[in-house]
């Protein structure tokens, strides 16, 4: 006989109408049979997703889905809810809780709060709007407009680039940290993880590296390709931006003997800079095309739902790499009147996508990666045994 | 009627179609007909079935004078449309497509030899039929419903509208029976999403303002005597009076499952209540804890209670999940926080009751999962209810104000109660028939007061093949006295009983049979001169159809019968017969076979077969073209339980080899047309075989099968295997004599 939980049900329909307004409306049709279970790919063999999670969200356990790691070790394939005889679509209940969790998981009760609904966007944006416009009141080079070449440090100089994103990015990333705590002590608390972690943190690295659960989906099988482009493309956009910071303050700090900006396009340096840059912007504007035309095109149904921290995400995305791609042409094309105003949206949507990070869908890589150490560190993320072998 | 006056003239019309002619000489068979038999008139045909070939039939018979037809083409089961001539026409058909032709090596001896022995046989059986003469009795077309539920008051109201008289009974002062205490009933209609409006008051005023029924309530039946068509029902009120009826209909319902039996699931604490209980307080208007008269607003319910489980009630009531269903609405209606929690074991909703299911899935404040109540007790305010093996993981404990029991349904007629102060080997028949039988009907028949059951005390014949019909003729079951059913499926049943009540009636009047041999007009005759009062005919009837005087002599009523021959199979005397079918005439078809001497190498045995399941597989062996052994006759019976022993008897002496008996499957899941035919084929077997061990044959000659209807791939291994067995022994050594 198993043991008693010690706590006992008293059933209540709360978080199960969270779930449901939150893209789960499916979720009441699921009647347990299983085949969710079996036709993953990704599953493990005990225990299996999303079954259990199914019962669970239509009892509203709140409790039980939140300490559940298996909740992020969903990939959102979508194969479930394709196999599901009722209409119930497990992979879609999954990405609702998992959208809960964003807010559940949140440092910050305001912060939560704000991303949670579509009408608080407009003061998500206007707070880095108004910070980028501060400085460049502050810090912007008299008549940049009309400077020539056409720069846009004349506008936001490096130095100040680095004095709004630094101490954004140092707030998100202390964010990030208390939210994986607080998610890793819920992990643990329901099941205890005791072997070593780093090889774990490798071997999980590594699998979402190769995008190894991604590229089981049958349903959602473009899904690999798109994010695979997005994830990396999105790196190289990153290294592009510390590379320039890091010549920068080198040459600042007389490391090196030049300085980034006024070196020419044949040295070797900005060349680097500048494939690497646009190399990932063309992979990332491609990932997240492709995303935006599954999710809202004639497939959408096979992607899975997509509630607001899925369109916030991608907008806010999608916006930072055009908008990003449109002031590289405009300044090449030498219009300034475009170009400095393209690159004002540009640094408003990317402070956005990195303060925000933890509290939106961007965190995603914080609690499923998390989730995936804990499953390597617990053995419930071996692969699944085939028929083959 | 065929006119006694006229001579008989037999006419054989071999048809060489569908592969026959091909397959046999024709005239090698004519040549048994014309100078073995010596029948006036024999024609062949190449195809007798078209409007040629029956042309050629049709003018002897009005011209020529034929008055007997011996068809040898394919199988009874077909084309028994076209070669219809009126039911005064005697006709015999002589299967040589289906059983020689289609299954047998074309143009090969043996396969001659077992056309020409099947043309004998059938003309061996014609010449010793005898017209039948069908027995008439005056039918009273007034029917009896028993119990004034829905099943009862929609049976009437059926019968009623079809033009018949209804005597409707009802132990109780009020029509409507348990419904009467539903808030709602479950959905009845497209799209059986939601509990609908009681309409039972309605449906008994239909009832009650029907000139056509007259209503008894507070009544009782003290007894039923006679048969279909003139049934005596003397009822009681505190008064007798007696009733005649052509046929009744048994609506007497269901009794919910005694609770008390379920302390384990909390029976006993005071806001642990039934499903009856709960529907009532519904009904009542509020839903509040019987312990505190405070609202209930989280109802936890168990399904299976006591049902599905070889402690309780072994079978699940089909019901009882829907009901549960409709109740959790009911919770949700009452407060909108309120919750509803159902653990079931399986949740069964047959039907259209799915649509329901998935409708009240959709509530969130209705929560479900399968599981194993272990325990209900009560904790400070509330109750909590101990679950294990649950899809939450593993066991759980829940909280609720309210917990109901589902428990399932039990037929009226069932009651362990009854017992009969005797020991067994001193109980009559009828003693034996009312243990754990509730008096409801109190028949007076020789073998028993209440109807025999299948299984769980529920009235039924044959489950799948038969519904309605019970064992015994003329009283049909409908509703959850049948199986446990809901509303709406009892409104069906109730109408088909009510056809099957009306049907009784119609074909009693003009002689004939009902189910399963509907329209049959032979009635099996008794040579009481020679009955030496056994009782076995009277005993082994499954219907119950024959009384007795004191003595024992039989007493038959002919409307009880169903046309069977078990009792031609189970008397000793040979007295029992039917004009189309009797002793004599089985045995002229076996003594016509040609047997070849033992040194011919050949063999033969006989396949007694049932003519309702393993006819058809045996037709359906041929129509595949399966082959199997040409040195087996097969010789169609009614039923095996009409086998008589003289016929093992006959053939032995004969020189056939070995008997073969292919029948339904017995036991409890029988299939068995006439309920214990192949039984007791079986257990007269047991006997014989014995008898062959002291005649020095081996046991082994005969042989008892059973063959369902689809099994007709097993035939080929069933007869093959048997007749390699026959080869391994030596032959009968009476060949020849």
């Amino acid at each position: 006989m198993e043991d008693i939980e010690a706590t006992t049900i008293r059933p209540s329909a709360g978080f199960a109408r969270r779930i449901i307004e939150n893209g789960g409306e499916t979720l009441k049709k699921c009647f347990q049979c299983g085949n969710c279970s079996v036709v993953c790919e990704i599953s493990p063999d005990n225990e299996p997703f999303p079954r259990k999670e199914m019962i669970w969200a239509q009892w509203g356990l709140k409790d039980k889905l939140l300490a559940d790691g298996d909740v992020w070790l969903c990939h959102q394939c979508n194969d479930c809810s394709t196999h599901c005889p009722r209409g119930a679509r497990p992979g879609d209940v999954m990405a609702a809780i998992r959208n809960i969790s964003f807010y559940q998981y949140s440092t910050s009760p305001v912060m939560a709060l704000l991303m949670s609904k579509p009408s608080y966007l407009a003061v998500l944006l206007l707070a880095p709007a108004a910070l980028i416009f501060g400085f460049i009141n502050i810090a912007a080079k008299k008549g940049f407009m009309d400077i020539k070449p056409m720069q846009y440090i004349n506008m936001m100089p490096e130095k100040a680039i680095d004095l709004a994103f630094i101490p954004a990015i140092i707030f998100s990333l202390g964010a990030a940290y208390l939210s994986v705590k607080s998610f890793w002590r819920a992990l643990n608390a329901n099941k205890p993880a005791s072997a070593p972690v780093m090889p774990a943190i490798i071997e999980a690295a590594i699998g979402v590296l190769r995008h190894e659960k991604l590229r089981k989906c049958i349903t959602n099988a473009p899904r690999a390709t798109s994010h695979l482009l997005t994830m990396y493309g999105f790196i190289a956009l990153m290294a592009t931006t510390s590379m320039v910071a890091m010549l920068y303050w080198a040459h600042v700090f007389g490391v090196i003997g030049f300085e980034y900006h006024e070196i020419g396009l044949s040295h070797p340096a900005r060349l680097v800079v500048k494939l690497v840059g646009n190399v990932g912007a063309i992979m990332a504007v491609t990932g997240v095309t492709l995303i935006i035309m599954r999710r809202y095109g004639a497939e959408g149904n096979k992607a899975g739902v997509t509630g607001y921290y899925d369109s916030h995400f991608i907008f806010i995305l999608y916006v930072a790499i055009i908008t990003g791609m449109l002031a590289e042409l405009f300044r090449v094309a030498d219009i300034p009147s475009l170009g400095f105003g393209v690159y004002y949206i540009h640094l408003v949507f990317v402070l956005s996508l990195l303060a925000y990070a933890p509290f939106s869908k961007f965190a995603h890589l914080l609690y499923r990666f998390t989730a995936l150490v804990h499953a390597k560190m617990t053995q419930r993320d071996r692969a699944r045994t085939t028929a083959a072998n | 009627m065929v006119d006694e006056a006229k001579p008989v003239k037999t006419g054989v019309y071999i048809c060489s179609g569908c592969d026959i002619g091909a397959s046999v000489d024709i005239e090698q068979l004519k040549k048994v007909a014309v100078s073995e038999a010596k029948v006036p008139v024999c024609k062949t045909h190449e195809f007798f079935c078209g409007a040629d070939g029956v042309g050629v039939i049709k003018n002897d018979i009005v011209t020529d004078g034929v008055n007997r037809v011996v068809i040898a083409a394919c199988s009874g089961r077909v084309n028994y449309d076209v070669f219809d001539f009126g039911e005064d026409l005697m006709l015999e058909r002589v299967d040589l497509r289906e059983k020689v032709a289609w299954s047998h090596e074309p143009n090969h001896e043996d396969t001659l030899m077992l056309a020409q022995d099947y043309l004998r046989m059938g003309i061996a059986k014609m010449k010793s039929m005898e017209p039948v003469v069908p027995t008439l009795d005056t039918m009273d077309e007034t029917i009896l419903v028993i119990g004034g539920g829905v099943t009862g008051i929609t049976a009437a109201r059926n019968a009623a509208l079809a033009g018949h008289r209804v005597h409707l009974v009802e132990k109780t002062a009020r029509l409507g029976g348990w419904a009467n205490a539903f808030s709602r009933t479950l959905p009845k209609k497209s799209p059986f999403t939601t509990p609908e409006e009681n309409d039972i008051a309605q449906r008994a005023r239909e009832v009650e303002t029907d000139p056509f029924i007259t209503i008894h309530l507070n009544t009782t039946i003290k007894s039923i005597a006679g048969s279909p068509g003139m049934f005596d029902a003397t009822l009681l009120n505190g008064k007798e009076i007696t009733v005649r009826a052509g046929s009744i209909v048994m609506a007497t319902g269901w009794k919910p499952y005694d609770m008390s039996k379920l302390a384990h699931l909390g029976a006993g604490l005071p806001d642990v209540v039934s499903a009856v209980e709960f529907e009532q307080m519904a009904a009542g208007g509020s839903i509040k804890r019987p312990s505190d008269g405070k609202p209930a607003t989280r109802v936890l319910f168990v399904q299976c209670a006591g049902s599905r489980d070889e402690n309780h009630l072994p079978y699940c009531s089909s019901v009882c999940c829907s009901v549960s269903l409709k109740q959790a609405a009911y919770v949700r209606q009452s407060d909108p926080d309120a919750t509803a929690t159902i653990v079931y074991k399986d949740m069964r909703t047959p039907g259209e009751m799915e649509l329901f299911y998935k409708q009240i899935q959709q509530d969130p404040g209705v929560f479900m999962t399968k599981g194993d109540v272990r325990k209900v007790e009560r904790e400070g305010d509330e109750l909590i209810v101990t679950v294990d093996n649950s899809l939450l993981g593993g066991s759980v404990k829940m909280a609720a104000d309210m917990v109901v029991l589902a428990t399932g349904l039990v037929p009226t007629t069932y009651d362990p109660t009854v017992t009969v102060d005797k020991p067994a080997d001193q109980m009559t028949d009828r003693d034996k028939f009312k243990v754990g039988k509730a008096p409801i009907l109190n028949l007076t028949y020789r073998k028993g007061s209440e109807l025999p059951d299948l299984k769980y005390g529920f009235a039924d014949s044959h489950f799948i093949c038969f519904p309605y019909e019970t064992q015994r003729t003329g009283i049909y079951a409908a509703g959850c006295v049948r199986h446990p059913m809901d509303m709406s499926t009892a409104i069906n049943d109730a109408a088909g009983a009510a056809l099957k009540a009306i049907q009784c009636i119609k074909l009693g009047a003009q002689g004939k049979a009902v189910h399963p041999r509907a329209g049959d007009q032979s009635y099996p005759e008794f040579y009481l001169h020679r009955c030496t009062q056994c009782k076995r005919c009277t005993e082994e009837c499954p219907f119950g159809t024959l009384d007795e005087d004191e003595k024992g002599t039989p007493k038959p009523n002919p409307t009880r019968c169903r046309r069977c021959g078990v009792c031609m199979g189970a008397c000793p005397e040979r007295i029992i017969n039917f004009k189309n079918y009797s002793v004599p005439m089985i045995a002229s078809m076996i003594k016509s076979m040609e047997i070849p001497d033992e040194f011919s190498g050949k063999r033969r045995a006989i396949a007694f077969i049932c003519e309702n399941d393993a006819m058809p597989a045996v037709d359906m062996a041929g129509i595949m073209r399966l082959k199997y052994d040409p040195e087996i006759r097969v010789i169609p019976l009614r039923c095996l339980g009409s086998l008589n022993l003289v016929w093992i008897a006959d053939a032995l002496s004969a020189g056939v080899d070995g008997i073969l008996m292919v029948g339904c499957k017995h036991g409890d899941d029988y299939q068995c047309h006439f309920i214990k035919g192949s039984e007791l084929a079986n257990y007269r077997m047991g006997k014989v075989q014995e008898t062959l061990s002291r005649m020095m044959l081996e046991p082994e000659r005969i042989q008892v099968e059973s063959l369902a209807i689809s099994e007709y791939q097993r035939l080929p291994e069933i007869i093959n295997k048997f007749m390699a067995a026959l080869r391994a022994m030596e032959p009968n050594p009476n060949k020849g004599f």
